[in-house]
């Protein structure tokens, strides 16, 4: 093997790598995917699942603590794919497929009662209620207004960090696996987003949101 | 209803971001089927294609935890530490040899001489070698046969020149120039030398030192040793470590011999040479003795005449003050003569480790080469000192090391509680 495969093979294990090495792969292999759903062919589903299965119970798990309403949420995401694709065709199948699943999900906990909500989806939203401003006017417009802010705040952060604060609170991964994931310290990582929280803040005042 | 706008603004975020932070979990990579346009599976070797295409990265097993990392770094400073101490004593002992032959070879072309006083002996060392010879009868004796044997031959002496001189029946005794002959001419010169040797081998040196005494038949008169290893930090190369201070004694005909000799078997770091000339003092005293015995021949005959007690008393009084003031000026008399007779030389020997280079040349490339290899010998010093310190710090760090690790694992076991209690 060339000592240029090796070395980029030796760095798959740090996450920025890995979505390098991934960007090459995914591509076709996402494509072949939507290929399929737009044959409607039964496969598509079969490999969605097995690509991105995992993924999206991770997602759900998340967010729902019963294993039943996990299950259920995947496979409305599932049928959620398939209704939507086509017409939609999206660039990101990955983040598609689990914006959907987190959607299922997040119904699903609205109706849930405290006992069968995933505690840790409570606590990073708690994280985040401290530094965001709180319910006003009308909530539909607050939500699209704070997401475009969001978006503007996380397009300024470095893909480390971007990553970091999405893995925290949209994937709602605990303190404790980012910190395995990314070799770092679990008081490190509570810290920098500390840290990152102070400067959404900011940047919320700075917009003019009142926090 | 807060956290439901917060989550609401979440879902908002773009594919592109998501898609960046998505990973997938470990336990559910599996080997993904390949893909055909027909819905149905790949041959096998289609299979075999797509399981080299995806197989897993190799990691090579390269210890990555930060106390290996340390481990290894501290494990590499100690490898160059030795490295650099077995540099450095080969370094030391080839530039130690060559010093030492440049020195023989100085010492070979007569280039180390000595101050001034010695053309003098050289004029006179005929002349005294038979006077000497012939007081002596040519042997060298000990320290204490030779004060005896001087001391024996000094009433010799003073009687022989006893008639030359004159005596002042006031008592008077001056000593003086008129009272010398012609055969008290001869010069009384007392030669000594003080020398500081550096050695890096100092067994040998001092042995080789011991024996050129014994050889030339000398005495050491004292002797001194110190030992400065207990002081296992040194702050440089040149300081010395054992000391030894000696007072020889060495028969004057053998002084120069002997002088060189020494200079040839360390490194000389001062020479200080002189001559006392004591001859006036010497006949002067010597005049003063012939005084005294005058004198009490003449208190004996006077006792002998003495008729009455009182007389005899009186007699035996100033016989009595005569006697002591004749042993003082005897005794005086024969330390000049062992003075004469034996050379003194103060010798102090150092032994250190390295030499320190001497300007020889005051060209600015020879000074720069020197500078450059002094510098390196100090650096490899420092290496070694590091060495020892570490090695002398090892066992309390290790204990504070041990302190540490317990600390943190009570620490983290009580905050693992903590979170357990809250959830």
């Amino acid at each position: 093997m060339k000592r240029k495969d090796a070395d980029r093979i030796r760095q798959y294990e740090s996450s920025s790598s890995k979505r390098m090495f991934r960007q090459k792969g995914i591509d076709m292999e996402d494509k072949k995917i939507i290929d399929l759903f737009f044959s409607r062919s039964e496969q598509a589903l079969t490999e969605l699942a097995a690509r991105y299965g995992s993924l999206l119970h991770s997602v759900a798990a998340h967010i729902l603590s019963a294993a039943e309403d996990q299950e259920e949420c995947v496979n409305d995401a599932y049928l959620g794919t398939w209704n939507s694709i086509p017409p939609q065709r999206p660039d990101y199948l990955k983040a598609y497929v689990c914006r959907i699943t987190r959607n299922c999900a997040l119904k699903r906990w609205r109706y849930n009662s405290a006992d069968r909500r995933c505690r840790e989806f409570e606590t990073t939203l708690e994280e985040l209620e401290e530094f965001l401003p709180g319910a006003d006017l009308e909530q539909e417009w607050t939500a699209r207004e704070l997401g475009r802010e969001l978006n503007q705040f996380l397009s300024e952060l470095s893909q480390e960090d971007r990553s970091l604060f999405l893995r925290r609170y949209w994937f709602s991964d605990s303190v404790k696996e980012i910190a395995s994931e990314r070799k770092m310290t679990e008081n490190a990582v509570s810290v920098r987003l500390l840290r990152l929280r102070g400067k959404l803040k900011k940047h919320l005042e700075k917009q003019g949101f009142q926090v | 209803m807060k956290k439901e706008v917060i989550a609401e603004a979440l879902s908002e975020v773009q594919d592109q971001f998501i898609e960046e932070a998505a990973i997938e979990p470990d336990a559910a990579r599996t080997e993904k089927n390949s893909y055909s346009p027909d819905g149905e599976n790949g041959s096998e070797k289609d299979e075999k294609k797509d399981r080299k295409k995806q197989k897993k990265p190799i990691v090579i097993p390269f210890p990555s935890g930060r106390w290996v990392k340390a481990g290894i770094g501290v494990c590499a400073a100690i490898v160059l530490c030795l490295t650099a101490a077995a540099i450095h004593e080969p370094l030391k002992r080839r530039s130690a040899a060559k010093t030492d032959y440049a020195v023989s070879e100085d010492m070979d072309t007569g280039t180390g001489g000595y101050s001034g006083a010695y053309s003098m002996k050289a004029e006179n060392s005929a002349a005294f070698e038979d006077s000497y010879a012939a007081d002596m009868d040519g042997e060298v004796p000990m320290m204490e046969e030779a004060a005896e044997a001087l001391y024996d031959s000094a009433p010799s002496a003073a009687q022989s020149s006893a008639d030359d001189v004159s005596y002042r029946e006031d008592g008077a005794g001056s000593p003086g120039t008129e009272g010398q002959t012609e055969s008290d001419t001869e010069q009384k010169l007392v030669y000594s030398a003080n020398l500081s040797l550096q050695t890096l081998s100092y067994e040998e040196t001092a042995k080789g030192i011991r024996d050129l005494v014994k050889k030339y038949k000398g005495i050491i008169e004292s002797e001194s040793e110190s030992d400065s290893n207990w002081n296992w930090y040194r702050s440089s190369d040149s300081d010395p470590k054992m000391t030894l201070y000696l007072t020889i004694r060495i028969p004057t005909e053998h002084y120069e011999d002997f002088l060189a000799g020494l200079e040839g078997s360390g490194r000389v770091v001062s020479r200080n040479v002189w001559v006392d000339n004591i001859t006036r003092s010497y006949y002067d005293q010597k005049a003063v003795l012939k005084g005294l015995e005058l004198q009490e021949e003449r208190l004996l005959s006077m006792m002998e005449k003495a008729e009455t007690i009182e007389d005899m008393i009186a007699v035996e009084a100033r016989l009595t003050e005569v006697q002591t003031q004749l042993n003082q000026a005897r005794t005086k008399l024969s330390g000049m003569d062992f003075d004469v007779a034996y050379s003194t030389v103060n010798l102090s020997l150092e032994e250190v480790t390295r030499y320190v280079p001497q300007e020889t040349s005051s060209s600015f490339l020879d000074r720069l080469k020197e500078t450059c290899i002094d510098a390196g010998y100090t650096f490899l010093g420092a290496l070694q000192s590091l060495l020892f310190a570490f090695i002398y710090l090892l066992p309390y760090a290790a204990a504070l090391l041990i302190l540490f690790l317990i600390v943190r694992f009570l620490y983290r076991r009580a905050k693992a509680r903590r979170q357990k209690k809250n959830q």
